[in-house]
């Protein structure tokens, strides 16, 4: 098996044997692309690393050896020597980017002597000092894993000492005493001297990189972010040459996108720092340029990076994120990756490379998460201003969006002020259908108890309202009106915000960002519109739903649900009211009544949906779920019994006698759908009449109508047969109402 | 509606009466694991998920394997009896882009989601026509387990 690759001989597509870096470099060096000459030990290294019981293959280090000859050659420079060494950077790389995961070493090959060799060769004893004690830091942090306050105690003193602010005003007096101090808290850690001997260094390296594989944060990413091991197994390890950006004025080093990130402009964005080393850039230790200054500053250096920048769009047709370095004004690329960027950027993206003629549009509409294209569809939280606001708690984040509003925690009230134009957020235990007036009434609902399928997350969800569930640690009380967590109370009337993407509560109203459908989010959709065979409709139960759902592209209706219908305010009272209905009679004239309603619902709904289907879905749930739960109106009893409200206790307790009866243990596979159907059928043969109505007054009217009729819960043709016999029989009863053929 | 393990098995009886099969996948998710899903999700899940024991949330994505399976015996069985009959699909899964890719490939007519996941489903559709149509096809043999005897049984 071959374990080491050097970067002409990679294959630039295999990235799960080279891992994404080593890949890119291969690919690079391939592109002739200035790339600092290197090699990289495969995955399948690490994986026998750890199958060994974390132990090299013996056959590992002939190989590395062979390639250090190589890159002797190329370089000119002498691998453990104290005359001309050579230098190399460490870095590792799975298939997949792990963003901050496992750490890169640099100068690796430098000692006592070594170092004052390249003093000598750079005529710069400052530059290779400096070097020196970067190599240490970085070695004693990720090989031996010493805490790196450590050694930035240990810069802040000499700094303090000679009296200056930058790491890079340090003189070579002051390095000096930083690099023998930093081998002492090396040796400290250890037991034993810092290593000398670059092949030690070397293999003590690759070993830390290796061990990261399976470091705490290495497994928490991945586990979070689903890459399973088909994705990405082990990580490599590269090993590149040395440049400098921190040989003089005429060096640099730098972190650019060939184009914007945040909002996708073609144009480079990122920063560079003038006679500094690649981490400074990341590590914020200097505050870095904006690159468009390079133009000005060095303007050779910054035309073969945008040179570089358009060779790697064409290559790879995918914007880049890359690391690059100027070292004496020569310019050489370290790394290349596809940039990751938002669902705005994405989008624009896509279409500004279709206009430039770099990808085709299969490849704008294939290159996009979609997924993320939902953070376009919300108002979102302003997060740059919400960090002057109190992040109180966070719960489970239901259904997405962000509002702002007062806090209610009673439905009526609820409902009272929403209908008064205030903005609401609903603040309850948990939900139930009875509240769902409220979430109309609300921008946005807040809850304590249930996951992410409770009534309130499926509701709220359905409406398109921003919604917390399972907020556990807020203690709500909905008889004192207050919710607290920690010191904090959140009283009736009180300003909030909730960002149901993550599930945050804050306090006080932190501003928000409208949605945007751009232009180029229009294109998208219309060409993804055209591309697509499988039809695409919307479950919607409103006629404000069914609006939203057409206005984002889809076509017809896939589930309605009537149920929705009945917990409207002026329905569930009807609602109850046949359900405790004592006689079919009784149950006959509610049901007239509910009919008249839910016809004109379809009516709308069939009309906002017009020259599509509509599939209406007949009452699914069992009937006590439209009731009051039996401890709530337990409750409500004693109360009333307080009160000695003789009227409304009666009717209370035939209500708790109605929801006792009906109470199933388990409901989801209980009295519901066409069973419901089947044993009170003047249920469903109202539905059923309700939408040949309307299907016949929308025909009466010109309206295309295609409404279709779904039987939940089905699980026999004899079931379904004995709904159709009512069906036939409404249908005819209705054609010949109407003298219209449906 | 077929979100009842017993109506997917008997969809070909079903096929005789009915003019369309929409799968709740949400309910027939519950029916295949026996799981109930608020008992479950809050619960052992994640454990599960992170134990390996199941590689995702399958009322996320739709189970391929377990309700994937029923769901393809089902649409068989029921073109069996009515060929052009409409197939479609109502849960949450609708506005998953993986669910979307699959049902996609399994000749689902539509798939229905919630408004807000409309231009998601959209896009994860288009991506699975391009997927499909660069992927090359082994010749079809379908013909001829197709119109297989099962339409004897149809009661018009």
């Amino acid at each position: 098996m071959k374990m080491v690759y050097f970067f002409d001989e990679g294959d630039g597509k295999n990235k799960k044997l080279l891992g994404g870096k080593g890949a890119g470099l291969a690919e690079m060096t391939r592109l002739k692309l200035p790339v600092p000459p290197g090699f990289t030990i495969t995955t399948d290294v690490c994986k026998l690393y750890y199958q060994n019981n974390k132990t090299l293959p013996k056959s590992l280090w002939p190989e590395v050896k062979k390639n250090i000859t190589r890159l002797e050659k190329k370089t000119g420079k002498k691998w453990n020597s104290s005359d001309n060494p050579l230098l190399v950077s460490v870095r590792s790389g799975a298939a997949l980017s792990m963003p901050g995961m496992m750490d890169t070493i640099l100068n690796l090959g430098l000692n006592d002597a070594a170092v004052e060799a390249l003093a000598k060769k750079t005529n710069s004893p400052r530059f290779a000092l400096d070097s020196y004690r970067r190599f240490i830091q970085l070695f004693g942090k990720v090989v031996f894993c010493v805490n790196d306050k450590k050694f930035d105690e240990i810069l802040e003193e000499a700094k303090k000492k000679q009296g200056v602010h930058l790491d890079s005003d340090l003189n070579e007096q002051s390095l000096r005493g930083i690099v023998s101090q930093y081998k002492e808290i090396c040796q400290k850690q250890t037991g034993r001297p810092f290593p000398t001997n670059a092949d030690e260094q070397l293999e003590l390296s690759v070993k830390a990189v290796f061990n990261s594989w399976t470091g705490e944060r290495a497994l928490v990413y991945r586990e979070k972010n689903h890459i399973t091991k088909d994705i990405a197994d082990g990580t490599a390890v590269n090993i590149v040459t040395m440049v400098f950006g921190n040989m003089g004025n005429d060096s640099a080093t730098g972190v650019v996108f060939t184009r914007n990130p945040g909002d996708g402009t073609n144009k480079i964005f990122g920063d560079y720092l003038v006679n500094a080393q690649g981490e400074d850039v990341v590590a914020g230790v200097r505050t870095p340029k904006p690159v468009d200054e390079m133009k000005t500053e060095l303007p050779k250096s910054y035309k073969l990076l945008a040179d570089t920048c358009k060779k790697l769009e064409k290559h790879y047709k995918e914007p880049q994120d890359i690391e690059f370095t100027v070292e004496q004004g020569k310019f050489y690329l370290l790394q290349t990756r596809s940039a990751k960027m938002n669902a705005a950027s994405m989008i624009k993206t896509s279409v500004d490379m279709i206009k430039e003629k770099l990808i085709t549009k299969d490849r704008a509409l294939l290159r996009l998460q979609p997924d993320q294209l939902e953070q376009l569809l919300h108002k979102t939280i302003n997060y740059e201003k919400a960090k002057e606001f109190q992040k109180i708690v966070r719960g489970i984040a239901a259904s997405p969006g962000a509002a702002s509003g007062i806090a209610v925690f009673d439905v009526k009230h609820a409902v009272a002020m929403g209908e008064n134009g205030a903005k609401v957020i609903l603040v309850r235990e948990e939900t139930k259908p009875e509240d769902v007036p409220a979430f109309f009434a609300s921008v946005g609902i807040l809850t304590s108890r249930g996951g992410k399928t409770s009534h309130a997350a499926v509701v709220a969800r359905g409406m398109g309202k921003p919604c917390i569930v399972g907020c556990s640690d807020l203690k709500i009380n909905p008889e004192t009106k207050q919710a607290s967590v920690g010191n904090v109370t959140i009283h009736d009337g009180d300003a909030i915000t909730i960002d149901g993407s993550i599930g945050d509560v804050y306090l006080g109203e932190v501003p928000t960002i409208e949605p945007q459908i751009t232009d180029d989010f229009r294109t998208i959709l219309e060409w993804a519109q055209k591309t697509k065979k499988i039809g695409i409709r919307a479950n919607a139960d409103t006629p404000e739903g069914a609006q939203l759902a057409r206005k984002y592209g889809a076509q017809g209706i896939g589930l309605c649900r009537t149920e929705r219908m009945f917990n409207a305010a002026d329905r569930l009272e009807l609602f109850v009211k046949l359900i405790m209905a004592k006689s079919l009679d009784e149950r006959k004239e509610h049901l007239l009544k509910l009919q008249e309603l839910q016809k004109s619902d379809f009516i709308q709904i069939l009309k906002t949906m017009e020259g599509y289907k509509v599939t209406i879905r007949l009452l699914d749930p069992p009937l006590h779920e439209f009731l009051p739960n039996p401890e709530e109106l337990i409750n409500r009893i004693h109360k009333l019994e307080k009160l000695g409200n003789s009227q409304g206790l009666e009717d209370a307790r035939i209500i708790l006698a109605r929801a006792k009866e009906l109470a199933e243990i388990n409901p989801m596979m209980g009295h519901r759908g066409v069973r419901v159907g089947i044993t009170y059928p003047e249920i469903y043969e109202m539905q059923i009449r309700a939408v040949f109505e309307a299907a016949a007054e929308l025909a009466k009217q010109k309206v295309n109508a295609y409404p279709q009729i779904m039987i939940p819960q089905v699980g026999s043709i004899a079931e379904l047969n004995y709904i159709k016999k009512i069906y036939d029989k409404v249908k005819s009863e209705s054609e010949s109402k109407y003298g219209i053929k449906l | 509606m077929l979100e009842v393990v017993r109506g997917c098995l008997t969809s070909n009886e079903l096929a005789s009466t009915a003019e369309f099969f929409s799968f709740g996948t949400n309910d027939l998710t519950q029916a295949v694991f026996s799981f109930s899903r608020e008992d479950v999700e809050g619960k052992f899940l994640p454990e599960y998920i992170e134990k390996e024991v199941l590689e995702r949330n399958p009322f996320q994505t739709v189970d391929v394997n377990g309700v994937g399976s029923l769901v393809k015996i089902a649409i068989a069985n029921g073109k069996a009896v009515k060929p052009n009959i409409e197939i479609g699909v109502c849960g949450e899964h609708g506005g998953d882009p993986n669910s979307v890719k699959f049902f996609h490939n399994i000749g689902v007519s539509y798939v229905s989601a919630s408004p807000h996941r409309i231009p998601i489903a959209i896009v994860a559709a288009a991506q699975a026509e391009i997927l499909d149509k660069n992927t090359p096809k082994p010749s079809k043999k379908k013909p001829l387990n197709k119109k297989k005897s099962l339409k004897k049984r149809s009661h018009k």
